[in-house]
């Protein structure tokens, strides 16, 4: 396999059209591997040689739409200064625009041992996890444009995917509780006939189920439990979760503009699905643990919990902010989405200790030419002291109360315009879109057994056994059954990259990137 | 905003928190019986009366006060802004907000029509309320006000609204809500005035948004209760839009003063056309 040095930006796997570029930020990390999945669930990990600006990078030619990737973080494992780097677990790239699989809650999904969690364990997590899945970026828009109804027009319908579309008799079955069930004219007539403007989706980012919740038959329907801000939902595919959810995603956005409704998702960017430091090592926890969650001053073992969900997300970190900025804008301009209400948006606000309305995440959100145009709602409180602040979060514009309970961060005139480089995208019709299996993809969640130790916040099993279903891995378990230290399948030599010296140099404001693709 | 389902009677069995509970608790059950049809039908004429009423859907917050009031009611007057000639001089007022001369009504935005204000000065108003003498001179003739205003008739105003308000708040008896009215702690009913006269707003060319009036009757009490309906400066004659009961029905006509009984835990729409 061909490896090329690639680009530190853009961050996430991004398909240029012929290859795919690889970037990830981790401050603390030592080594990298990116790890490779072919179909039969074979692991090859390469060792990424490229770093600038903390970005690990690389380019691989061959790789395209629907291959299935992980990343493996060497570093520090050292809670009490922070650090918990786990190569043993595969983790998903934060950036990952789609996932496959959902997680099990077994043993080898956590850090330490359930019986002593003073105790490592290093079993490899790959069998129990979700997978990332790079995406074919491309799609036909058509002459869709937003409905850009006004804030004082506007009657907002808040809606989830499952609850609208699961029981309507006029929705195919195999399309209920999907997006492209939503998308279906049953379901859109009763929108348009309603007179309403807006669809609000609840949790439609990918999220987690938890394993206590599996455990007890019952699951998480809600879905504030994000671990993939860039991902739409595995669960809510009717048409496969190899990228095909993407695609899916689009064209629900599609049919419900061509209906004149704007959608509106419900966004969960105050906390991650890791929960505390008794969690699962899913992503963020064995990238790069400090940069991205609040920790307790002079505890750094444990998490500074504001959302009652057992983590949140660092607010003053630079990562933090260009990953929710960059999740917002990948959303409205690659995703066609009208807007956002924020879940728990007082916990965004909390760049130091108070809840600050000039905290940089409404700086930020104000200067974003993108952003600050789309329809903005905030849930105006969260767990923390001073967390109560309805009424209390600025106003950039002209604007109104949206809904009851919340209010307007910022609103805009609703017009905005398309990128340019989506736009020119367009024509060019993705290879991709003709992958689409005729069976749904099955639900997430296969159902762990089991009972186990309790923690607070996460009930790991004790299970040895585990199934997956989501996830072809009946051959991969010959070579890398659970139990192993680290245990991998084929690995690809790690090899130089033809320009290290070069790149070693250069510094982090490259952006040379492979847009052409977006 | 509506949640899902709640347009056509789901009730998830009482169960506020259903974020586990993948299941038909929570799904919206679309085999709809009589009630949640006629619920679901119901909705879509709210959202139906907000889309045709500007009034219900405003940009602005209500201010409780009248045109004249409103700190930034110039902008009502037209539009239509002379250049000022190269002498200096100019043939109309300037209209930019720094400009000291008092805020213009617009002839629309007067209020009720000739016949309910020469009553309301003659005849018997709600307690409290007295039609100050001048004020339909004054409304009757928005040009004139483009001259400033002695003092006197500023303070004047003070007292008492020339015009009614944007917004106004009632009894059951047809009173206006007084401080000893918003401290009952047993009240659970009240009247709302919505007026469409001096809707604060331009449509998007540039010309005032004039709408009907809206008067709502909110009945939170278990039983039912006798509503007074306000004086006639607030309206001669009034339509019924909706009642959650149908102890009147869609179109029926009540004027002003009438009484009304309103069945519990229900609520009553009327409406009348702009004022003339």
């Amino acid at each position: 396999m061909q490896i090329w040095p690639g680009h530190p930006y853009p961050l996430g796997a991004t398909f240029d059209g012929s290859g795919t570029n690889f970037a990830l930020f981790s401050e603390v990390a030592d080594r990298v591997e990116l790890c490779l999945f072919d179909d039969d669930g074979v692991e090859t990990c390469i060792e990424i040689e490229e770093t600038d600006a903390h970005v690990w990078h690389l380019y691989l030619p061959t790789v395209g739409p629907g291959q299935r990737y992980g990343y493996r973080v060497h570093g520090p494992y050292d809670p009490e200064n922070g650090h918990r780097c786990d190569p043993s677990k595969l983790l998903l790239d934060p950036y990952a625009k789609a996932i496959d699989g959902q997680i099990d809650g077994d043993q080898s999904l956590f850090s330490y041992q359930f019986d002593d969690p003073d105790q490592r364990n290093t079993d490899d997590s790959s069998q129990h996890t979700m997978i990332s899945v790079v995406i074919n970026p491309f799609f036909d828009w058509g002459h869709d444009r937003p409905p850009g109804h006004d804030y004082h027009d506007s009657v907002i319908y808040e809606a989830h995917v499952r609850g609208l579309t699961m029981q309507h008799p006029d929705v195919p079955e195999e399309l209920r509780g999907t997006y492209a069930g939503i998308a279906h004219p049953a379901i859109i007539d009763h929108l348009s006939g309603l007179g309403i403007t807006a669809i609000e989706l609840m949790p439609v980012h990918q999220f987690v189920n938890d394993p206590h919740l599996v455990e007890k038959g019952l699951s998480n329907y809600w879905g504030y439990n994000t671990i993939g801000f860039f991902a739409p939902h595995n669960g809510y595919a009717g048409y496969g979760s190899r990228g095909e959810q993407v695609l899916e995603f689009k064209s629900m956005v599609k049919a419900l503009h061509e209906a004149d409704i704007e959608v509106i998702l419900d966004v969960v960017y105050n906390h991650t699905a890791e929960g505390n430091h008794q969690g699962p090592t899913l992503s963020f926890r064995g990238i790069d643990n400090a940069a991205y969650y609040r920790l307790v001053d002079d505890d750094r073992t444990h998490y500074f919990d504001t959302t009652g969900t057992g983590n949140s997300l660092l607010m003053r970190s630079p990562h933090v902010l260009q990953l929710i900025m960059d999740s917002l804008r990948y959303w409205v301009e690659e995703m066609h989405v009208d807007g956002f209400r924020f879940d728990l948006a007082a916990t965004l606000a909390r760049q130091f200790h108070e809840v600050d309305r000039l905290s940089a995440f409404f700086d930020i959100v104000q200067q974003d030419p993108i952003i600050s145009q789309s329809k903005l709602i905030a849930e105006p409180w969260d767990l923390g002291a001073g967390g109560y602040q309805v009424g209390g979060f600025p106003r950039c514009g002209p604007s109104g109360t949206a809904s009851s309970g919340t209010r307007s961060v910022t609103s805009g005139a609703g017009r905005r315009p398309r990128s340019p480089s989506s736009r020119a995208a367009s024509p060019a019709r993705p290879t991709c879109t003709s992958t689409r299996v005729a069976s749904p993809s099955p639900r997430s969640t296969s159902s762990p057994p089991t009972t186990g130790s309790r923690s607070p916040t996460w009930s790991p099993t004790t299970t040895s056994t585990t199934t997956r279903t989501a996830r072809a891995a009946t051959t991969a378990k010959a070579t890398t059954g659970p139990g192993t230290a680290a245990p991998r399948g084929r690995r690809t030599t790690p090899r130089s990259s033809s320009s290290g010296t070069g790149s070693a140099a250069t510094s982090s404001l490259r952006s040379c990137c492979p847009r052409a693709c977006r | 905003m509506i949640a899902h389902g709640d347009e056509l009677g789901r009730t998830q069995q009482g169960n506020n928190n259903v974020y586990c509970q993948d299941n038909e608790l929570s799904w919206i059950d679309w085999d709809l019986d009589d009630a949640d049809a006629a619920l679901l039908e119901f909705t879509r004429m709210l959202v139906k009366l907000r889309r045709e009423h500007p009034i219900l859907r405003r940009r602005r917050f209500f201010v409780g006060r009248g045109l004249e009031k409103v700190a930034d009611a110039s902008h009502l007057e037209p539009a239509t802004v002379e250049l000022r000639p190269p002498d200096g001089t100019s043939t109309r007022p300037s209209l930019s907000p720094a400009d000291d001369s008092p805020p213009q009504v617009a002839a629309s935005a007067v209020g009720p029509d000739a016949t309910a204000r020469s009553s309301a000065e003659s005849g018997p108003t709600a307690p409290g309320r007295t039609a100050k003498p001048g004020a339909t001179a004054k409304a009757g003739s928005p040009a004139a006000t483009a001259e400033p205003d002695g003092p006197d008739e500023t303070s004047a105003a003070d007292e008492t609204p020339e015009v009614l308000p944007d917004i106004e708040w009632f009894d059951i008896t047809g009173d206006r809500m007084d401080a000893v009215d918003w401290n009952n702690s047993y009240a659970r009913s009240v009247m709302v005035f919505l007026n469409g006269d001096v809707i604060s707003e331009r449509d998007a060319r540039g010309v005032p948004i004039v709408d009907d009036s809206f008067l709502m009757l909110l009945n939170a009490h278990y039983e039912s209760l006798d509503f007074v309906l306000p004086a006639q400066e607030y309206g001669t004659t009034w339509t019924v839009v909706l009642d959650t009961d149908h102890s009147v029905e869609p179109g029926d006509e009540l004027a002003a003063g009438d009484t009304l009984t309103a069945e519990g835990r229900s609520v009553v729409v009327l409406t009348r056309d702009p004022a003339a």
